[in-house]
């Protein structure tokens, strides 16, 4: 695959279970930030194909990893899928606005997910 | 061609006014067509993402609700294999305090009696498991016939009138000298109160505990009060609840399994009947029930 | 004369203790460990009465219940079911058949008695 994937998740359990499925899928180049710091910190270090972020994080939210990373990257590279456990139409706009690719329910099977990252990288 | 002054003038400002209002509204509805599917995008995405979860939870229901079967249906199989062994064995040691199988000594008869207490023990923990699962699972059924509540007490009371001795508590029986009929499950009645009578036994060091059985207008009325150590006021509204268990560890003997009130208040309702507690720490306790005469009580 | 029951039960040890408390309450017993076997103590020691398991080797219990109910020499004799699970479809199955009393295992051995001697000694409601 080749592909470089950068998560923003604060949540153990939910980490465990992304990382597994990506694994599973063959992405195995993966970067793993615990909050929007170290997140957008990570970023611009590690060069990420794609960028996966939760919407609650320790210091911030998705929405604002987003926003600043297409700020500082422009609005094709890399790809950005915001994941989150309670799914929100007005959230859903929001993260659109902000310039996300995706914005995604956190599934048992992380399928909806999994979908998105296939079809962006 | 410059066109100044006079209507022609006015014309093109008024033609350059609306081109430019046009513009402007052109700009807005490209704004507004753009807003809109942004939203759309979004509800779609929920929509999608809806679907999905309401499948996940479905599966998830189904999952649990096959394991809540299994549950049911495994505790139904180990407390039947655990009854089993444990009737031959009571009748056993039954049948040796009454003299059958040969001649005991006394002594020998004290030890036999406490056999007989635990493997009655035994058999009120496996069938208060056995009877909280069928209460959950709702495969609880009730044999309604016309029973004599007074005389189920009695012969419940007359059961415990050996640890009574053994423990120095009087039991007080405040019973009509006559038959009380009501509608009722016998098992589950007796169930009753046994629960209530070991409860009071449990908690109860000196003093007594007292049964009573009344005949009111509209029901039955029963009572078991006990000069224990009560309950605490915190304490008394979680007294039905399931698994709930009160005193200090080191107080209290018998551990018990904490199902006993709750089934007991489950048959208690299942007879559309009420049931409910008073106690003041340190003093005693009551558990009163009433019990409709009939069906249509 | 003492009356006589005859115990059918695979288990050995219930056959055993269910005997010494018959015979303690002044009954005779005897004992039956299959089917095929129960039919033929019937035969042998006519008994005034038969506790029949529903679980047993060779002929099962249903079936020995409606043997022995449809057979003109012994269908008054009082056939009591005994059966390990409490299912409602298994008392209705016991009319059926034609016994005379269905009781649970484990069984109260106070109530098995009573059962007992209301069959064995019925009494008129004058």
């Amino acid at each position: 695959m080749g592909k470089k994937i950068l998560i923003v998740e604060d949540n153990d359990d939910d980490l465990f279970i992304i990382k597994r499925y990506l694994s599973g899928a063959g992405y195995n180049e993966v970067v793993v930030a615990r909050d929007v710091k170290e997140g957008l910190d990570k970023a611009e270090q590690e060069k990420p194909d794609l960028v996966i972020s939760d919407t609650l994080l320790p210091d911030g939210n998705g929405f604002e990893v987003c926003q600043r990373v297409r700020q500082k990257h422009g609005a094709e590279n890399p790809k950005i899928i915001i994941m989150t456990g309670s799914i929100d139409a007005v959230d859903a706009v929001k993260a659109r606005k902000m310039g996300a690719d995706d914005y995604c329910a956190k599934t048992s099977d992380c399928g909806i997910i999994m979908d998105a990252v296939k079809k962006l990288i | 061609m410059e066109i100044k002054d006079g209507p022609g003038e006015d014309l093109v400002k008024e033609i350059e006014s609306l081109k430019s209002k046009c513009e402007k509204a052109q700009a807005e509805l490209k704004a507004t067509k753009e807003e809109l599917e942004v939203q759309a995008w979004g509800l779609n995405k929920t929509n999608e993402a809806i679907k999905v979860l309401y499948k996940e939870l479905e599966n998830k229901n189904r999952e649990l609700k096959k394991l809540d079967d299994m549950k049911n249906e495994f505790i139904n199989t180990v407390s039947h294999e655990l009854r089993t062994p444990l009737t031959t064995i009571r009748e056993v040691i039954a049948q040796f305090l009454e003299g059958i199988l040969g001649e005991t000594t006394s002594e020998q008869k004290e030890f036999l009696r406490i056999c007989l207490e635990d493997v009655d023990r035994l058999k009120r923990l496996i069938d208060d498991l056995l009877d909280t699962s069928k209460l959950e699972s709702g495969k609880f059924s009730l044999v309604m016939e016309w029973v004599d509540i007074a005389g189920l007490a009695k012969g419940v009371i007359d059961s415990f009138s050996p640890r009574a001795r053994v423990r120095n508590l009087e039991i007080k029986k405040d019973l009509p000298g006559i038959k009380l009929m009501a509608y009722a499950d016998r098992d589950t009645i007796v169930r009753v109160f046994t629960n209530l009578i070991a409860n009071a036994f449990k908690f109860t060091d000196t003093g007594h505990i007292e049964i009573s059985v009344a005949d009111k207008p509209e029901y039955i009325e029963c009572f078991v009060s006990d000069t224990g150590k009560g309950i605490s006021e915190e304490d008394l509204p979680k007294v039905f609840t399931k698994f709930q268990q009160f005193g200090r560890r080191e107080d209290v003997k018998e551990k018990g399994t904490g199902l006993g009130l709750s089934i007991v208040k489950n048959i208690i309702d299942l007879h559309k009947g009420k049931i409910w507690v008073e106690s003041k720490l340190n003093t005693g306790t009551k558990f009163t029930f009433i019990l409709p005469k009939s069906s249509q009580g | 004369m003492a009356k006589k029951i005859l115990i059918v039960d695979d288990e050995v040890n219930i056959t055993k203790v269910l005997a010494s408390r018959l015979n303690a309450s002044g009954y005779d017993s005897a004992v039956a460990y299959d089917g095929q076997e129960a039919l033929d103590k019937v035969e042998a020691e006519k008994p005034d009465l038969i506790i029949l398991d529903l679980m047993l080797p060779k002929i099962e219990g249903y079936r020995v219940c409606r043997l022995l109910k449809f057979d003109k020499k012994y269908q008054h004799i009082p056939i009591i079911i005994f059966t390990a699970r409490a299912q409602p479809y298994e008392k209705t199955m016991a009319e059926s058949v034609g016994a005379d009393a269905y009781i649970t295992k484990p069984f109260e051995p106070d109530i098995l008695l009573k059962k007992i001697d209301e069959l064995l000694y019925p009494k008129h409601e004058g």
